[in-house]
Parts: C-alpha cells; sequence; structure tokens
C-alpha cells in the first residue's frame, strides 16, 4: 500500500498554513513528519483522516484518488493530539471497540493491569495517554496517523512504543509527528520536514540544521 | 453500509447520546401529559437533533467526534441513528403505556 498527499492548500481565514505539499508514505515503513510548531503537521493529519476539509487537496492511495473522507473507508486510524478516548468510558470496553486484547497491552505495560474495569476519567493524563497511543497503534487498520504520540508519555513507556511500532509497522503504513525529533528521526523510515507552508524530504540531520529546525 | 449491521455501532451510538436521548424522550413525555399531538412531538425530535447537530459542528465538541470516526461512524451517521433509537424508543414506551393503562 502506497499513500500519496499531494496538492495542499489549507488558509485559516488569510493565513495560509500549507500550500506545496507532497508526502509518500508506504506499507511496512514508518515516515516521520518533523516541523515548528504551528508549521501545520497537525493539519495534514487531520486533512489525510478528513476530520479537516482544506481548500484543494490529493490523497492517493495505491495511485487511486481518495474521493471520501479518510475515515469513511476505515482503513485509517488516527491519534489526535487531544483526548481520544470520551469519558467514562470503560478501559475494556475500549479494547473490545477496537477488537484488541487485553492481555497484549498488558504484557507491555504491566503497571495498567489493575486498570481492566477503571473508566477513562479515573486515568492520569498520561496514563490515558499511553492506552490511546497503544490502541491506536494496534489498531487493525491499514494506515495508522500519530500526532505526538509520545506526549505526557513517561521515557521508559516511549521506548516500549518504539518497539510496538518497530514491530506493527510490518503490516501497516504509519505516519508520525512529535517534537521529540531524536524519536522520530531514529524510528523513521522516510522524514520530511515541514517548513514554508511546503514539505521536505530529509536525508540526513544536516537538512535539519540547514533549515533551521535544529540548532548547529 | 456494513457498519449498520454491527452490534459495535448501536453501542457507540448509544454511547454517544444516551443523555440527548434521555433529554428528549423525558421532553416527548412532557408534551404528551400536556395532550401535545404526535405529529408536533416528531417534529420537535427533528429540531432538538438539528440543534444538537449545528451545536456540535459549530463548537470544540466535535474533537469528541474522532473517536467515532476512528471507529468507522460518521457524524451523520450517528445523528440519524440517534434520532431513530429516540423516536422508537419514545414510540415503544408510549404503545406500552396505552396498552397498560
Amino acid at each position: 500500500m502506497v499513500l500519496e498527499v499531494d496538492n495542499i492548500e489549507l488558509n485559516f481565514d488569510t493565513k495560509k498554513i500549507l500550500n506545496s505539499i507532497y508526502i509518500k508514505a508506504e506499507k511496512g515503513k514508518i515516515t516521520g513528519i518533523l516541523g515548528r510548531n504551528g508549521s501545520g503537521k497537525s493539519c495534514l493529519l487531520e486533512i489525510i483522516f478528513g476530520s479537516l476539509k482544506p481548500k484543494y487537496k490529493t490523497i492517493r492511495i495505491n495511485s487511486k484518488t481518495l474521493t471520501k473522507k479518510g475515515y469513511a473507508i476505515n482503513k485509517i486510524a488516527y491519534l489526535p493530539q487531544h483526548a481520544l478516548l470520551p469519558k467514562k468510558l470503560k478501559l475494556s470496553t475500549a479494547f473490545k471497540l477496537y477488537d484488541l486484547k487485553w492481555e497484549d497491552f498488558i504484557s507491555y505495560f504491566e503497571h495498567f493491569k489493575l486498570y481492566k474495569n477503571a473508566k477513562t476519567n479515573q486515568l492520569s493524563s498520561g496514563e490515558l495517554r499511553v492506552v490511546e497511543t497503544y490502541l491506536s497503534i494496534c489498531a487493525k487498520k491499514e494506515i495508522i496517523l500519530l500526532d505526538e504520540p509520545f506526549s505526557f508519555i513517561a521515557p521508559i513507556y516511549v521506548n516500549t512504543f518504539k518497539k510496538i511500532l518497530v514491530k506493527e509497522k510490518a503490516n501497516k503504513l504509519i505516519l508520525i509527528t512529535d517534537h521529540f525529533y531524536n524519536d522520530i528521526i531514529s524510528l523513521s523510515d522516510n522524514l520530511y520536514l515541514i517548513t514554508n507552508r511546503a514539505s521536505k524530504l530529509v536525508s540526513n540531520k544536516q537538512v535539519l540544521v540547514a533549515e533551521g529546525y535544529l540548532k548547529r | 453500509m456494513d457498519i449498520l449491521f454491527k452490534r459495535k455501532t448501536y453501542y457507540l451510538v448509544f454511547f454517544f447520546s444516551k443523555y440527548l436521548i434521555l433529554s428528549s424522550v423525558a421532553l416527548s413525555f412532557l408534551f404528551t401529559a400536556l395532550k401535545g399531538p404526535l405529529p408536533s412531538i416528531l417534529l420537535f425530535k427533528i429540531i432538538f437533533w438539528g440543534v444538537v447537530y449545528i451545536f456540535q459542528l459549530e463548537s470544540s465538541l466535535h474533537k469528541r467526534l474522532t473517536f467515532y470516526n476512528n471507529l468507522g461512524l460518521s457524524k451523520n451517521k450517528l445523528f440519524v441513528l440517534s434520532f431513530l433509537f429516540d423516536v422508537i424508543l419514545f414510540l415503544s414506551i408510549l404503545i406500552l403505556v396505552r396498552i397498560w393503562f
């Protein structure tokens, strides 16, 4: 499976957010997207998922143009920056809805063993983020969009998620964006930088320095 | 369309709108007690769900929909199914009440 995002133009009133975007992501690979705050990374993922409508867009899956909203094809799992799971939802129910096994989750995150019957509002925001990130990465979908999955998560869990991502990518196409650039760089098979409303394929860390994303 | 034949869909719809459905049914019974005709009660329900739909569209509450979208339910499906739940629940209780009393 190949996902191509092209010809995106997104404006908020008179402010241009995205203009010259070309992103290509493939099954079996993790595609990272970096960019400064407000560069449009989250908007780009929302556009692919279908929850944000830009002025123009072309999204192709296996060279076929997607005419529906992304989520309508039922192949995309999206972890937004904001909370995903609704309040008062039992964790065991969330796992059933995502068709995932609680035991598999516990094998990675033993600390959560006692939370099976807890409701989402009984967890801290960091704990909830761990659950949401796991559900999104392991969801039975072919395309996984992760918007800042490592925010609010303890470093030890970030390492666990990196292992899960490497395992899951075999059967999935994964697009990931985060400000933990070292993690994104080490995980990604392909890396893009969004700068000046356009995307740029990044071949090495020097490009990030030259584009002003990282300090020398 | 296969999403309509999954039990999960109906659980999600009920989870999304249980308080709205219960409020709408309670208000409908209030109208019934005040001798409101059935067509006007159904019209009230259409307006009720229309207002909630617009409110969701315009407010930050639309973020809540990401969860349902992830599980294959669009906003339109959520609202149409919630409206149908509401009407079916109201009419079922109304029929039962009229049979028993």
